[in-house]
């Protein structure tokens, strides 16, 4: 079956921002995933969790449209828009850029308006998303000046500041420390009131604690009533 | 100095030189240093010198041939995958000593005697001329303009391309404005500095800039400071001790900036072991 990519009619009566339907992805003989099919109810957080090369990474570039499946049907909510926070970051830390500036670039219009500034709405938008991952009073520090968590949290209020509907994070805890690791999870739980939050991560104890639905990777999906029933069958050694 | 500048048209033309060409280094100094463009543009400065070669062999001003070759070499670069840093690489190589070859070749079939190119190579802002002014701040409105009217998407395409692209952001557009800016930056600098010393004043100033400042606006503003006081300290030393100009300026900057990266990293080691002092005797009390 080849790939379909279309949009959701807004009238569903259950709000999805997107449905996978029966998707596989290979790189070349190795399928990464295989007949996976999960949703993403709107303003909830999803976890995926698995093992390394379970296919985690793969699919949350799918849902943010970065790749395209080999077979199956992605649909997205009519109008969503997706951002999407890489586990590594491809940028330098020694730019010159202050955290504010950093999370000004996610209110950048698409169109290319010579000669402009950034308006006071934007401006705006920037303070509160920078609030809203507990960076105040860092707006004019540089992003090399930061910690690990705290260039994360930078990244994660950029894309906050950006109009989109859904975030997307690969592995956002990897590399922070426990307490790091803890901050930013309770921000990404603070945030899927206003936005579709869907994570790949390892750190299970933390995230099953924030979880509005859990799903077990390992190249296909297994679905679970409950987060703290996967937590439950991980914790028993339950063989997934 | 000051009455030589009030009273000869030479010292005048080195000054708006020293001052238009620091104008350029300030912002495609700042472009090529975060875009890691820097061995590309040394390229493309020896790339130019073909042209330059040609000008003079076909009888036109050189300058606008050395624009034509380093617009062509940076338009070849640009045009290459993205994905093959080798072959960019080694097409930078070859097209540095390929225009330096062509240079050399076009002088020598010229009729006459061979002009003088240490001006050329090694920059002479002293013998700038008022029709060079002309040309130089031409090409520095293009590259102040295209600067200002895309700062913001520009800034986001030189960090993080990525997401420019995942923003829906024009990234080509943004690298052919990059790819286009960097050649006719240089052009201005080959006659103040010279082709091989074009580098040192597109990095040293923007470096010293990087490491007090952490804001694009300020690192090309203050390394526009910092190349005009090198530029005309640098001038003043070449009039005085009568040598080359681009000579001077560079050894000049060079030096400044050494002093300060090792004067900074110096007060940066003390506060760190003033911290470390201070913490273990808390932790003692």
């Amino acid at each position: 079956m080849s790939a379909r990519l279309h949009c959701l009619k807004t009238s569903m009566e259950t709000r999805t921002d997107i449905q996978l339907d029966h998707i596989r992805f290979c790189y070349g003989e190795v399928c990464a995933v295989h007949d996976a099919s999960f949703s993403l109810p709107t303003h909830t957080l999803t976890v995926l969790v698995g093992p390394n090369g379970g296919g985690k990474s793969t699919l949350i570039k799918m849902i943010t449209g970065l790749t395209k499946p080999d077979a199956g049907r992605i649909t997205f909510r009519k109008g969503l828009e997706t951002g999407y926070i890489p586990q590594n970051f491809a940028f330098d830390t020694a730019f010159p850029l202050t955290v504010e500036d950093l999370v000004l670039q996610g209110t950048l219009p698409r169109t290319i308006r010579p000669f402009s500034r950034y308006s006071a709405s934007q401006r705006g938008k920037a303070r509160q998303a920078i609030a809203q991952v507990g960076l105040k009073g860092f707006e004019r520090r540089g992003i090399g000046q930061l910690s690990g968590g705290q260039l994360k949290r930078a990244v994660i209020a950029r894309v906050f500041a950006s109009d989109v509907n859904l975030i997307a994070l690969d592995e956002p805890d990897a590399g922070l420390d426990v307490d790091a690791a803890k901050e930013l999870l309770e921000i990404l739980n603070n945030m899927k009131h206003q936005k579709t939050i869907v994570l790949a991560s390892h750190n299970l104890n933390h995230v099953f604690s924030i979880a509005d639905q859990a799903l077990y990777v390992n190249q296909s999906i297994q679905t679970f009533a409950s987060p703290r029933e996967l937590q439950d069958k991980l914790k028993g050694g339950i063989s997934l | 100095m000051i009455e030589a500048i009030l009273n000869y048209r030479f010292m005048q033309n080195a000054l708006y030189a020293a001052l238009l060409a620091s104008i350029v280094t300030g912002i495609i100094g700042t472009v090529a240093i975060e875009k890691k463009l820097i061995s590309m543009s040394g390229g493309i400065a020896h790339a130019s010198f073909g042209g330059i070669g040609l000008g003079y062999l076909l009888g036109f001003e050189p300058v606008w041939g050395g624009l034509l070759f380093a617009v062509a070499a940076s338009g070849l670069i640009a045009k290459l995958p993205k994905d093959s840093r080798l072959k960019a690489d080694t097409m930078v190589g070859i097209l540095w000593s390929f225009g330096m070859a062509l240079g050399i070749l076009f002088i020598a079939l010229a009729p006459g005697y061979m002009p003088d190119m240490t001006s050329y190579l090694f920059g002479d802002i002293l013998s700038v001329s008022s029709e060079f002014i002309v040309y130089i701040l031409i090409f520095t409105v293009i590259v102040v303009a295209l600067f200002a009217m895309l700062y913001h998407p520009l800034i986001l395409y030189l960090f993080d391309e990525e997401f420019a692209k995942a923003r829906g952001i024009n990234v080509r557009l943004m690298q052919w404005v990059v790819y286009l800016m960097i050649p006719i930056g240089i052009i201005v600098l080959v006659k103040v500095v010279g082709i091989i010393l074009t580098i040192a004043l597109m990095t040293i100033p923007v470096s010293i800039a990087k490491l007090y400042f952490n804001s694009v606006g300020k690192v090309v503003g203050f390394s526009m400071l910092f190349s005009f006081i090198f530029s005309v300290t640098g001038l003043s030393l070449a009039y005085y001790l009568n040598i080359p100009s681009g000579v001077c300026i560079v050894i000049v900057s060079t030096v400044v900036y050494l002093l300060l990266m090792f004067s900074r990293g110096a007060i940066q080691k003390r506060h760190h072991r003033q911290s470390v002092h201070s913490n273990s005797a808390k932790s003692k009390t």
